[in-house]
This record gives C-alpha cells, sequence and structure tokens, in this order.
C-alpha cells in the first residue's frame, strides 16, 4: 500500500509545491491549510507522513503537533517540520513534541524528499518507457525509509523525556572531520562560539573513523571530499559498525555538491549543511541531531531495561516452571504414599491438612496373605519383593477401580475403607466393598498361574475380613507427622474376621451382609468369640455373587412380589428339591389359609 | 549589567537572505539595483506586497517585499512547474507572502545566531500599495532593490532594539 502524505501550510504554494515533488513517486498526498484542518484531515486519512508548516492561521503548527501527540491514533505518526522558523529554540521545542525532522524554508526539495524517504517508503513511478523517473533519479526502489518502530520510539520517548538544557547539548563531543585546516578551525571557532568545549578533529576519514572507535562521540561533522577516505566511505562504514551506527553525522558540503548531500543523507547521514556555512544553521542543526541522539540514547537505554527486565522475567519464569517441575515431581512420588482420594481432595483444597477427624459409618475391608512368611520361606528376597509388590500394585488397581480408600499397607495386608472422603451411602459403600473383595479373588486365581511360573510353589492365597459400623476417620499423629486414617473397634472387627476365615475366602460382619443382601449369597460361620467384644461375634462367608452362581448352575432363584424361591444345588440333590416343590404344590393347591412352613435353622439362609 | 550583544549589519544580512531564498527555492539569482533607479518599475497596481513582522525580547521588526506581477507569475511557473502568464489574485498573494515569509525567517535566523531572538507573524499581502512602515524614530531602516528576470524587486525593513 502506498503511503500517504499529509502536508498542512497555510501557502497553497508550497502545499502545490510538494504535491508536484511527490508525484513521481508512488504515494497519496492530501493537504490542509491550517493546523486545526490538519487535525481533521489527519484523523480523516490516516497519514504514514505529515510535513507540517510553523506559522499558520487558525491553529499554528505548534499546536496541531501538541493534539497529535494527545491522540491516540495520531500521536506515533511521523512529522517533518518545514517552515521558515529555524531559531535551536524552536528545533528543541518540536524535538520533544517528537518531530522526526526539521527542514527549514528555502527548502532543497532534494533534501525534503531524502527526508521524506527515510520516514515512510518512497517508490519511483516508472515512466512510460520503463525508465526510472529522471525527477527521482533512482529505479524504482525506495529512498531511504527507516523502520517504524525507529520513529514510534523515538516519537514515544520524545514526547515522554524532559527538554535538556542548553549546558547539557554543549557539553555535548563533538568531531570535525574535514581535510582543510581553515575549514575545520573555521567549524571549531563556530562551535565554541556557540558553546561547545568538547571538539576534536580528524583530517581525513581514516582518521576520523579510527577516533571513533576509541572514544565516544554525540556528532561529527564530515566533509564530503577528503583524500584516503571520502564522507561517503566513512559513512558506509559507520552505518555497518553496529556499535558507530547510531551516531549523527552532519554532511558538510559545497552548494554546489547538493546532489552528494542527498546521497549522504540516503545513506544515514542525520543532516547537511552547505559551505560556507550559517551559525545558525550549524547551531540548529547540531542542536536538532544531538537532542535526536539523546533520545535514541534514551530509546536504547529503556530497551536495554527492558530487555534487561524481560530477561530477568524470563528467567524468573524459567525457575518457576522448573520449581513447578520439581513440586510436581514431588508431589506425584508424595501422592504414592496417600490414598488418590485423600491427596486429590487435599491438592483441590477440599480437605485440610491439620488434626481433626470425625465420626462416620464406614465399610472397612481388611486383607492378608495366609501364610504368607512360609508361602515365601523359598524365594530371594529380591524376587519376594517383586512378588509381594506385584500383589499388591493388582490389589491396589482393583480397591481405586471401585472407589476404595486405601488406609495402609501393614506388611502383606492392607487395610480399606469405603465412605470417606467420598460416600455413595452406607450400602451402596458396603456393596462396593463387597464387589471389590470378590473381584480381588478373582484376580488372585488369575496370578496364580503367573506366580506359579516365578517360583512360587504354594500361590498366594488372601483372606478377606468386611464389617460396616462407626469408625472415627481423620488425620492423627502430630502436626509434623500425621496419617489420614481410621481408627475404632470396626477396624479391629474386620482384621478378626479375616483372621477368623479361611484363605480365599470373604468374612462379612452381621451389619455388612444385612447391607448386601440380594447381591451376594453368603453361608452363616459358626459365632467366633473376638477380643475386645464381649458378645460371640456371627460372620457371614461369601459363596458368590447371586449373578455368578445363577449363570455357574449352582443355584435356582426366583423371585416375585410375594414370593422367593432359592435352590442351592450345591447343597440339596435336584430330586430332592423336586419331592419337596411337588410337596409345596400340593399344598398350594389346597384351600386358602393352610400350610406354609418356616425353614429350619442352619439351613442357608436366602438373601432377599 | 548584561551588554547587548552587537547588531549584525543588517542591509548585507537582508541581502543575502534575498539571494538565499530566491537560488534555493526557485534557482534564481538577483543583482543589486541602485536605491532609486525605477527603470523597470511598474505601476504601483500591478505589484504585490507582503509583509512579515518580528517580535522578539530585544527588537521588533517588519520585513517588507514588493513584487510585480509578471516576476510573480514567473515565481509560480518556476516553483510549481507550470506556465503561469497570468496568476490568480489569490495565488499570487499566497506565493508573494511565503517569499516574504522565508526572506524573514532567514533575517530571524541570522539575528538569532547574533542572540537576537525572535518569532514570525503570519505573512499579509497588500496589491498597489507602497512599501511603507509605522511611524518609529528610533528604528533603523533599510531599503534596497533588486534586479531578478529582469524584474524589479523591492526590498525594506524596519528594526527596533530596545535595552534589557
Amino acid at each position: 500500500m502506498s503511503p500517504k502524505i499529509l502536508s498542512v501550510d497555510d501557502s497553497k504554494a508550497v502545499r502545490k509545491l510538494l504535491a508536484r515533488m511527490f508525484r513521481p513517486f508512488d504515494c497519496e498526498l492530501c493537504e490542509a491549510a491550517n493546523g486545526e484542518e490538519g487535525l481533521a484531515v489527519a484523523a480523516r486519512e490516516m497519514p504514514d507522513l505529515i510535513i507540517l508548516d510553523y506559522n499558520m492561521p487558525v491553529m499554528d503548527g505548534i499546536s496541531m503537533l501538541r493534539r497529535l501527540r494527545e491522540n491516540a491514533d495520531l500521536r506515533r505518526t511521523p512529522v517533518i517540520m518545514l517552515t521558515a522558523e529555524s531559531s535551536a529554540e524552536n528545533i528543541a521545542t518540536v524535538a520533544r513534541l517528537g518531530v522526526r525532522d526539521y527542514v527549514t524554508k528555502p527548502f532543497n526539495e532534494e533534501l525534503l524528499l531524502a527526508k521524506a524517504g527515510r520516514a515512510v517508503p518512497l517508490v519511483a513511478h516508472l515512466t512510460h518507457n520503463g525508465r526510472p523517473n529522471p525527477r527521482s533519479g533512482r529505479s524504482g526502489d525506495t529512498l531511504g525509509a527507516v523502520s517504524s518502530e525507529e520513529t514510534d520510539s523515538a516519537t514515544e520517548l520524545a514526547a515522554r523525556t524532559p527538554a535538556p538544557s542548553a549546558s547539557a547539548l554543549q557539553s555535548a563531543s563533538v568531531l570535525v572531520v574535514d581535510d582543510s585546516s581553515t575549514m575545520r578551525m573555521s567549524l571549531i571557532k563556530a562551535l565554541n562560539e556557540l558553546g561547545f568545549d568538547n571538539i576534536k578533529e580528524a583530517k581525513n576519514g581514516r582518521q576520523a573513523l579510527e577516533l571513533v572507535r576509541k572514544e565516544i562521540f554525540d556528532l561529527m561533522l564530515l566533509d564530503m571530499e577528503m583524500p584516503e577516505m571520502n564522507g561517503m566511505e566513512v559513512l558506509i562504514a559507520l552505518k555497518n559498525d553496529p556499535q558507530l551506527g547510531g551516531l549523527p553525522v552532519i554532511v558538510i558540503s559545497g552548494a554546489d555538491q547538493i546532489e552528494n548531500a542527498v546521497r549522504c543523507i540516503e545513506a544515514g547521514a542525520e543532516d547537511y549543511l552547505p559551505k560556507p556555512f550559517n551559525p545558525t544553521l550549524l547551531r540548529a542543526r547540531a542542536t536538532s541531531s544531538i537532542e535526536k541522539k539523546r533520545l535514541r540514547d534514551l530509546d536504547r537505554v529503556r530497551l536495554t531495561q527492558l530487555q534487561s527486565e524481560k530477561d530477568k522475567t524470563e528467567a524468573a519464569n524459567r525457575l518457576v516452571t522448573e520449581q513447578n517441575q520439581i513440586l510436581g515431581n514431588l508431589s506425584t512420588k508424595l501422592s504414592k504414599y496417600l490414598s488418590p482420594q485423600i491427596f486429590q481432595s487435599i491438592f483441590k483444597g477440599e480437605q485440610n491438612v491439620e488434626i481433626s477427624s470425625k465420626r462416620k459409618k464406614l465399610t472397612i475391608c481388611f486383607t492378608d496373605i495366609a501364610g504368607f512368611t512360609e508361602t515365601t520361606d523359598n524365594l530371594e528376597s529380591e524376587e519376594l519383593t517383586n512378588v509381594l509388590n506385584h500383589y499388591l500394585t493388582e490389589m491396589s488397581v482393583i480397591a481405586l477401580q471401585h472407589g476404595a480408600t486405601i488406609d495402609k499397607f501393614i506388611g502383606d495386608a492392607m487395610l480399606l475403607f469405603f465412605g470417606d472422603p467420598q460416600s455413595k451411602g452406607v450400602a451402596e459403600d458396603a456393596k462396593a466393598c463387597v464387589v471389590m473383595a470378590i473381584a480381588m479373588q478373582r484376580r488372585m486365581r488369575e496370578l496364580e498361574q503367573e506366580w506359579r511360573s516365578r517360583g512360587l510353589l504354594r500361590p498366594f492365597r488372601i483372606r478377606m475380613g468386611i464389617t460396616t459400623g462407626f469408625c472415627t476417620v481423620g488425620n492423627f499423629g502430630s502436626r509434623d507427622r500425621m496419617d489420614y486414617t481410621i481408627i475404632g473397634n470396626e477396624v479391629n472387627l474386620a482384621a478378626r474376621l479375616q483372621s477368623a476365615t479361611e484363605p480365599g475366602s470373604i468374612l462379612l460382619s452381621h451389619e455388612t451382609n444385612a447391607l448386601v443382601q440380594g447381591l451376594v449369597m453368603t453361608e452363616e460361620q459358626p459365632p467366633i468369640t473376638v477380643k475386645g467384644f464381649p458378645k460371640p461375634i456371627s460372620g457371614y462367608k461369601i459363596v458368590g455373587t447371586f449373578d455368578d452362581l445363577i449363570k455357574e448352575g449352582r443355584v435356582v432363584l426366583e423371585e416375585r412380589d410375594g414370593l422367593h424361591v432359592l435352590v442351592d444345588l450345591t447343597k440339596q440333590d435336584s430330586s430332592d428339591v423336586i419331592e419337596i416343590l411337588e410337596g409345596i404344590l400340593t399344598r398350594l393347591k389346597l384351600p386358602r389359609g393352610k400350610g406354609k412352613r418356616a425353614p429350619r435353622a442352619g439351613q442357608r439362609t436366602p438373601q432377599g | 549589567m548584561i551588554a547587548e550583544p552587537p547588531i549584525p549589519e543588517l542591509g548585507s544580512v537582508t541581502a543575502s537572505a534575498l539571494a538565499e531564498v530566491l537560488a534555493t527555492q526557485f534557482k534564481l539569482s538577483v543583482i543589486a539595483s541602485a536605491p532609486d533607479e525605477e527603470t523597470n518599475s511598474k505601476p504601483m497596481e500591478q505589484c504585490h506586497v507582503g509583509s512579515v513582522k518580528l517580535t522578539g525580547g530585544l527588537f521588533s521588526g517588519d520585513v517588507q517585499l514588493q513584487l510585480p506581477e509578471a516576476f510573480v507569475a514567473k515565481l509560480t511557473t518556476v516553483m510549481l512547474g507550470a506556465n503561469a502568464a497570468s496568476v490568480a489574485e489569490e495565488d499570487a498573494a499566497d506565493i508573494t507572502g511565503e517569499l516574504c515569509n522565508m526572506l524573514a525567517g532567514r533575517i530571524a535566523a541570522t539575528l538569532a545566531a547574533a542572540g537576537y531572538f525572535s518569532t514570525l507573524s503570519i505573512p499579509t499581502v497588500a496589491r498597489g500599495r507602497r512599501l511603507k512602515f509605522e511611524n518609529d524614530p528610533g528604528a533603523k531602516k533599510y531599503r534596497s532593490n533588486w534586479t531578478c528576470e529582469g524584474h524589479l524587486l523591492k526590498v525594506a525593513s524596519q528594526f527596533s532594539f530596545r535595552s534589557r
């Protein structure tokens, strides 16, 4: 997209002149006759460059400039002042308002084009014969544009930066480069009179480059025609050196060398000063160049600071990421010492890590490997560890699949419970626990073959005791070391039930048995005397789930409203069952009111 | 007490300023004419007079420039690249004012270099009047005539300097 240039000048002739000057280039020109009109056109057209007069009726250039800088959309638009006002004070004022360049009237058209070309890309149109327009003198390429970032940052910084004092500007170090000693003396004298004290000289380009590589300068006044190394060669060397590229250079050229001066500006010179030089022009251009360098230096410092802040932030972020990773790894490791439900509830903030507890009705499961020591006697410790860990891992997976909270591993034993921190209700928790226990026993039978192949001559058989009742659940221990666990008689009862049952079986307490009726068929066991319990305890051994037993043909179960028929074919001969059922049928055919018989004590109890 | 800076020689300041403006902006050269030479002088009604005032802490001034209409047309041709045999009144006033503005700007810059800072007024342009200043007995007055491309140009300035 071609750049848009707004010229704001009360002189129609100047506006027309600018239009004629920019016509050979691929750009769009709009105009305004005063500051107020300029603001309106700028707001409408959003120009890429404004060429602005100083003295105008209605609203002058400086007022328009101030208003531009207050406008969020236009404050970054580069501005070149084109004015008959050329005092150093005016230049400093507009430089603080972020003016990109300052051209005094009467002005050299090529010079203004070169400066405009540094603010926006100006591409010359080709003429009808395909040659570049002779007015531009270039082969369709751009007139030395600078990046918008450079303009933006300098403009923004200028708007924020307080004006430098005259003494600060004049204490700047200046290098005068000219092969003519008379010219050098003349320039140094003029600079001295303007208040510049810190001046060095070089008689050719090579000497100048040696000096700028050794010392820091704020400005170079550079002659064009010199022996050994001319002004253009110096400029190219400076611009190719990242350390020296920011040094402003004012080219000193004869009035007949304006084409050269334009080329120098395109090559990166800040400005030019015609010979014989006018002290006012020297002061204005030197002041302006030094001021712009100061702003660029500030910009660079600010950028360095920003980069440093960015580096620090990135370093801090890296550190935080690393720490988070370390913490993540640690928490992953620590989580293995906790039941996942406990870990999750702590990390989600649902559970305070403090010593506290509550009474809650839970279903507790205690498992242990029967004869573990004897079973594993023939195993090396490493193999024993592997087998034991394998067993515990397999059981843990099943436990977690069914929603158990793994309280602890006690050697080869496990204490698990249902109902905290999550609970589906006492009955559902009890059923989940029983289903888990059955799944564990089934998995143990599957693992038997595998363990045999690893040298375990007698397969592991586990005993499981399950009970339901009130426990105290919570954090127990000290402030520095605590365990989330359960305590109470029910825990002891689960352990006793476990030890009272046969290997490979599951024994339920009375209450758990009551809660899982309809799910599993159990067999009441002779009461057991348990330490800590005054009365003998009834235990119910799980035969299997009704679903499994029916599928296996071991049970016949028919249930209707008011009818419950359960036939355990492992205990009853089918012909006996038929005989009994026929007897029942006969009785059912009798008139109403005669006949049902209660089941005899000691027989298996149908659950449900 | 601070000494006043020396006042530049205003006649030569004005002369070099006019030469610089015409050379830089219009690629034209001027030569000095005798102050009273009226050979090529046009009737007053065919001339435009531009005026710009300079206002500073240590001085005030007025720079005036009288241009014949044909010369304004010449300037328009040179400046805008169009062949302008005659120029609209508004455009003539505009280009006269701009030339006067540039001239006053160069004079102000030279005075500023000598320590006399000033700001410029917006140019005013009138047709058919003489170069004339407000009556100020203490003011320094300068008048000069110039020839450019066969046209007679008249420059006049008046400066009043004050003590601090």
